[in-house]
């Protein structure tokens, strides 16, 4: 190679109180290369990344940017050599405009007022024409002049590329870019990554999802337990061979499923409409049944009103109009506890703020829902040794990675706590478990099981509500697919007959019962 | 954190803890007995403290007098709440005083539970009378508290110079007095108060608003104000802290005031524009001389009073008023006061 | 990752010590810091933290009003740290203070002729119940219409300052006519709450004493029963916790007799007449431990701290937030209104006008330095109370203000708000808990 590599890490080693974190990583970034760096959570790529970011030091080896080796002890460093970070959550502030985010730090003053001294007024206009020369240069569409508060979650993270950017990047990391976006943002984020490729800036993709690696990466380099286990190109590897890298055994990436024996209907929409925060119509007049032994997957991408329709089942928000009904009992006005003792278990989307109590054990956890019933409580005294020994017996069950079960649900890795949460709602008496995007930001190890699990509680006779925006997992899993788009169900089809296109096309509203009367969806009960 | 380390923290706490107890008697002067004893006067004070511009102010006075005159070793105490009387009174007799003053009404008692306790020092308290006032009068206390003198004064008279002064300067014909709690020292300024007012002018709208503590400025000018608002041009107030607020009020909407207990001219100079007198008790004289008569050993228990007949009480100077006020005025007041001294003229207070 | 294997490996014991590291060394650091300050002013450390030693302990008396600054504190640390195991901030605490104090002696002196027990059992439930409602109403409009308890706490602060304000002083309905001070009559002998000085009298009659150390054998009987059983212990033999107990309740019966029967001889507080400390101090200790208990034992606590720690959370699994949140507030107002019964019946056994101690608010550190720990408390109650009852000698003899306590307080304050300093200090590495977030702020 004639070029020197833009950055290249050799023998990165971090060592944490008892964890090795990276242990002698290489890593080579070629200029204008897109390098997938793909691994499961604890991995250690987020410790290399924070290492060459000048977050933290390493213990050893070296970090060269253009052949040079360099010495990187803060954030700042870092921008000087051109490395540019762009964090998972964003650093934004949402009060400013685009423009006064990009130049936070680097505020350059108009040239009248420059002798004043150091209470020069800011110069907006050459940071607006900047903005908007970058913009067009990489077809970055940003408006300069937007409040970032109004700005969707996709074009703020174009914001964030654009502060790199702006201050000289030619390194760019991207740490889990598309764990916050829609497939359809995600698509325009490959694009804009490869046009800024293709003039030169250099790009490190964390991520732990294969098939955006296939979709954008020039190279990929695979990371388990702080080693890197192997680097290879998209050309050469199969989605099997990097997942069986990541988790260090053989994955299983598609199920196989026994054909579905559905039942009696346990879960019954008639013209559902429900409201959301603001009072307007987020669910409309939707009907549906979910019966036992099915796994009823609704597909949709995020906002189209599934999260208020799995909180309106769940009690957690009020039905507006029509009719819900479990098993035989109409639901009205009826609590979330109510609900739960008729038989629903519910897997909720926000596993860290609704699901569960992360201050708490995992023991308290895995009672979180049932604290009050025998065994575990007698009266209002809570017996301590049934829910110690519930714990035992759930932590063996669902292969909960716990160093005991005390240990505070906020230190789990994130499959591990959805782990927890599965464990404790199927361990209630439940017909009908409804999974609200079981599967979002979890490694892969994790994806597998929660989906055999779900199997298998098809399989036992449970009715399955899945409500997914990943559209592999419901094409994967369901026995029907609903299509949710702006709070209705536009079509429902057997899941034999469906094939991605079409589903993706139903998500995006194009098709569906509305525009074409002839496919009614008929349901025999 | 690792077991040896905190190992290490407890082993340094408890090292700390010997040090401090084991070096701190070394450290602390024997309670030293020199040649001459002198004699340690402990004051508590009411919940006001010795910054109240007015009544506690004044008793520390007397004693930081007798100080630097007499040579005794004085101290004080504030008390936070009423609660606290008797824990303080218990500190100064507890670190081996000879005497102890306490501020107060309120403190009245407290301060005879502790001199049953204490018999062997002397007890002095303000503004409480604990000893018949007149012949068959029911003692609570049995009178068997021959260690405790208590420092009254006649407020009455007082209140009753400043009522006439007050009254001879009004124009509109309305006065108030803005009072702290409804006690007999208060209660006594403010009928003087009034009724040497209405001597002068019998017409004369006199305005009062007891509240039930002394230290809320805040309330007093409220009340202040709201009086002059009613037509009030004279606001007396009458109550520690909360009077100030009083004060202020009168200063801040140009009319006139009159302190209380001291010569507020001097120790509340942020109303000395509007201060036209101050109805004085002098609180701190009345401590000297009790200190004084401790040290000398004539000091007897019961009633030490304070009246015009002896000085003990008065109208402060005019100061910057003295030019503004008639020959008339002064003339009233003077004739007033002679007539209480003399007995000729009653302040129409009844206990 | 790390984290995992230091919780595999520290005992309880060692965990509990870590809990405390910070705070004690909190209290050091903050008392060494007072010193330089005096140093700095030209006053003698030494002499002046002598003082407090012998002001809070070691004087005559001294422990024993300790202990009496101590008791309304853990009562109302208790409240506020019950408050914020729900994520609500009880500022009113002084406010239900002064409302049970009104309660308590308005039954002590307005009911006559019931026996002591039951008198003063009413007059402390008047207290509960009056504290109770004066919080009840903040926390109901923060369930229900969502308006901040904060402000509805601390206006309910002046409505009830205002109130005790107008019932005791001037012509007010609870003013004693037959005082010249403004204040309310004293409450019936019955409705005391006994000083240790005054049980020798009141345990003169064999039968008293009889009947006070069957309560206390029948109280040891339930609570070693229960816990002989939560230790999940035999039931055969005389392991079974019916024998326990009853041996148990038998042995502590025994016990008080003997000790109630001996009182005279052991002296001290008991026959020092000037003595104040009274049996609220105790009743304290027991309402931590029961406070304790019903937030770490039973449902109800368990709902209380999930709704504390994740609301979201809470309503997922079917716990009530209004229901809990109007409860918690009740409770903690029930708390403080027990801190003011107990405070007013055992000490002054009247309310005078302006009775403001400042309590309340000082229990909001109190909670702090406790991490809202019901048992932390009773420690970090008596740091406060033997703070403020030295404070006085030791400006007595070193003539260095009082003031300087209220700057060590802070002091303690500051570094348990940010432990990192007390961490760099002494190189103390964090440990995880399970801390209470304080409020979620606004709305």
């Amino acid at each position: 190679m004639t070029k020197p590599p833009a950055l290249e890490a050799r023998g990165i080693t971090k060592a944490f109180p008892g964890v090795l974190a990276n242990d002698h990583v290489d890593l080579r970034l070629a200029q204008g290369e897109i390098h997938a760096l793909l691994g499961e959570n604890g991995a250690g790529k987020t410790t290399l990344m924070n290492i060459l970011y000048g977050l933290y030091q390493q213990d050893e080896g070296q970090v060269f940017i253009g052949g040079q080796e360099v010495d990187i002890h803060s954030p700042n460093e870092a921008i000087a050599h051109g490395i540019g970070m762009v964090h998972q959550h964003f650093m934004l502030i949402p009060v400013m405009t685009v423009a006064e985010n990009i130049m936070l730090g680097v505020e350059p003053r108009t040239a009248r007022s420059r002798w004043l001294g150091f209470i020069g007024q800011l110069d907006y206009r050459r940071v607006e024409s900047r903005v908007r020369e970058l913009s067009s240069q990489h077809s970055l569409e940003v408006d300069p002049t937007a409040l970032v508060q109004t700005l969707s979650v996709g074009a703020q993270q174009r914001v964030e590329i654009m502060k790199a950017l702006y201050r000289q990047a030619r390194i760019l990391i991207l740490d889990e870019p598309t764990a916050v976006l829609t497939p359809q943002e995600s698509e325009e984020l490959f694009q804009i990554m490869r046009s800024l490729a293709e003039r030169g800036t250099s790009i490190i993709f964390i991520t732990h999802k294969l098939k955006e690696v296939f979709a954008v990466a020039d190279r990929i380099t695979v990371m388990r337990n702080g080693q890197v286990v192997g680097s290879t190109t998209p050309e050469q590897a199969t989605e099997q061979q990097l997942a069986s890298m990541m988790v260090g055994r053989e994955v299983l990436l598609r199920l196989s499923k026994a054909p579905a024996h559905p039942k009696e209907a346990v879960l019954s929409l008639e013209n559902l409409s429900v409201n959301d925060d603001r009072g307007q119509k987020a669910v409309r007049e939707v009907t549906l049944r979910v019966r036992a032994g099915e796994i009823l997957g609704i597909a949709g991408v995020q906002g189209n009103g599934q999260t208020e329709l799995v909180e309106a089942l769940t009690g957690l928000r009020p039905i507006a109009l029509g009719q819900v009904r479990i098993g035989e009992k109409t639901l009205k006005e009826t609590s979330p506890r109510q609900i739960m003792e008729q038989g629903v278990g519910h897997i909720p989307e926000d596993r860290q703020k609704r699901g569960l109590v992360l201050r708490y054990s995992v023991e308290d956890n895995l009672v979180l829902c049932t604290y009050y019933q025998r065994p575990f409580a007698k009266g209002l005294i809570i017996q301590h040794e049934a829910i110690e020994e519930n714990a035992r017996r759930l932590i063996e069950e669902f292969d909960i990675r716990t160093p005991s079960a005390r240990t505070p649900a906020g230190t789990l890795s994130g499959g591990n706590q959805q782990k927890v949460i599965v464990a404790r709602e199927l361990s209630r008496p439940i017909k009908l478990l409804i999974a609200a995007q079981p599967t979002r930001g979890l490694d892969v190890g994790s994806i597998e099981f929660l989906h055999r699990r779900l199997i298998e509680q098809r399989d036992a006779g449970y009715a399955v509500l899945l409500v997914s925006a990943e559209l592999d997992e419901i094409l994967a899993l369901s026995d029907r697919i609903a299509v949710m788009y702006k709070g209705e169900i536009i079509d429902t089809l057997p899941a034999e007959q469906a094939t991605r296109e079409e589903i993706g096309l139903l998500m995006a509203g194009v098709g569906g019962h509305k525009t074409s009367p002839a496919r009614q969806p008929v349901e025999v009960n | 954190m690792s077991r040896s380390a905190l190992v290490k923290v407890i082993t340094f706490l408890i090292a700390a803890s010997i040090l401090l107890v084991a070096c701190a008697p070394a450290a602390t002067p024997a309670p030293a007995k020199p040649a001459a004893k002198a004699m340690k006067v402990g004051l508590v004070t009411d919940v006001g403290g010795v910054n109240d511009k007015s009544f506690n102010q004044s008793a520390w006075a007397g004693v930081q007098k007798a100080i630097q005159d007499l040579g005794v070793d004085g101290k004080f105490i504030e008390s936070k709440q009423v609660t606290d009387y008797e824990k303080n009174i218990d500190q100064f007799a507890t670190e081996g005083y000879d005497m102890i003053i306490t501020v107060g009404f309120l403190m009245g008692d407290a301060t005879a539970k502790k001199a049953q306790e204490y018999p062997n020092i002397k007890f002095a308290i303000i503004d409480f009378g604990y000893f018949p006032a007149k012949a068959g009068d029911p003692d609570p206390y049995k009178t068997n508290l021959t260690n405790v003198t208590s420092l009254l004064f006649s407020e009455d008279q007082v209140g009753y110079l400043a009522g006439t002064l007050a009254a001879c300067m009004s124009k509109s014909g309305v006065i108030g007095s803005v009072s702290g709690m409804e006690i007999p020292p208060v209660v006594r300024f403010v009928v003087g108060y009034q009724n040497g007012a209405k001597a002068v002018n019998p017409d004369i709208k006199a305005l009062n608003q007891y509240i039930p503590s002394f230290t809320d400025p805040a309330k007093g000018k409220e009340v202040g104000l709201s009086m002059i608002d009613q037509g009030a041009d004279v606001i007396f107030g009458v109550g520690g802290n909360t009077g100030n607020g009083g004060l202020l009020a009168a200063k801040e909407k140009g009319k006139m005031g009159i302190g209380v207990d001291v010569d507020q001219y001097l120790t509340y100079p942020e109303v000395k524009d509007a201060l036209i007198t101050s109805a004085m008790k002098n609180v701190d004289v009345a401590v000297f001389d009790a200190i004084k008569a401790a040290a000398d050993g004539s000091l007897e228990a019961g009633i030490r009073l304070s009246n015009v007949q002896n000085g003990g009480i008065g109208l402060a100077p005019f100061h910057d008023w003295d030019s503004k006020i008639s020959q008339d005025c002064k003339d009233k007041v003077a004739a007033a006061e002679k007539g209480l001294k003399d007995g000729s003229i009653s302040t129409g207070y009844t206990p | 990752m790390s984290n995992h294997n230091d919780f595999e490996k520290t005992s309880p014991w060692g965990l509990f010590l870590q809990q405390l590291i910070v705070p004690a060394l909190a209290v050091v650091t903050a008392l060494v810091l007072g010193a330089i300050i005096m140093w700095a002013t030209g006053n003698d450390p030494l002499v002046a933290y002598r003082g407090l030693l012998d002001g809070a302990f070691l004087k005559k008396r001294a422990l024993s009003e300790t202990l009496v600054a101590t008791t309304p504190y853990i009562f109302l640390g208790l409240a506020v740290a019950f408050g914020f195991k729900c994520g609500l901030f009880n500022i009113g605490a002084e406010g239900q203070f002064y409302i049970g104090q009104l309660a308590a002696v308005w039954v002590g002196y307005n009911v006559h002729g019931l026996p002591a027990i039951l008198h003063l059992t009413l007059a402390l439930g008047a207290a509960i119940v009056a504290g109770a409602i004066w919080s009840g109403i903040p926390g109901y409009l923060r369930a229900k219409l969502g308006s901040h308890e904060v402000i509805n706490t601390i206006m309910m602060n002046y409505i009830a300052i205002y109130l005790a304000d107008y019932l005791v002083g001037l012509s007010g309905p609870m003013r004693d006519p037959a005082s010249s001070a403004p204040q309310t009559p004293a409450v019936d002998a019955s409705a005391q709450l006994p000083r240790l000085s005054e049980l020798p009298a009141l345990m003169a009659s064999p039968v008293t004493r009889f009947t006070a150390a069957l309560l206390v054998a029948v109280f040891a009987f339930i609570v070693v029963r229960w816990w002989w059983q939560q230790r999940g212990n035999s039931l055969r033999g005389w392991r079974n916790p019916w024998v326990v107990g009853l041996i148990s309740a038998g042995g502590l019966g025994l016990i008080t007799y003997v000790f109630l029967s001996s009182l005279n001889r052991i002296g001290g507080p008991f026959t020092d007449r000037a003595d104040r400390l009274h049996l609220g101090f105790f009743l304290a200790i027991l309402v931590a431990v029961l406070v304790w208990w019903i937030l770490e034992k039973t449902t109800l606590g368990f709902e209380v701290r999930t709704v504390g720690a994740s609301p979201e959370a809470a309503e997922y699994a079917g716990i009530s937030i209004v229901r809990n949140f109007v409860l918690a507030m009740a409770i903690s107002g029930g708390l403080a209104g027990l801190a003011g019964g107990v405070e007013v019946l055992g000490l002054e056994r009247n309310v005078k006008s302006f009775f403001s101690a400042g309590y309340g608010f000082d229990s909001i550190a109190v909670a702090l330095l406790a991490n809202n720990n019901p048992l932390g408390i009773i420690p970090a109650g008596f740091l406060f109370g033997a703070l403020r009852n030295g404070a006085d000698l030791m400006e007595l003899r070193a003539g260095v203000s009082k003031q300087i306590i209220l700057v060590v307080q802070a002091l303690v304050l500051m570094f348990i708000a940010a432990p990192v300093i007390i961490r760099k200090l002494y190189r103390i590495r964090a440990i995880r808990e399970e801390g209470v977030q304080l409020t979620r702020g606004w709305g």
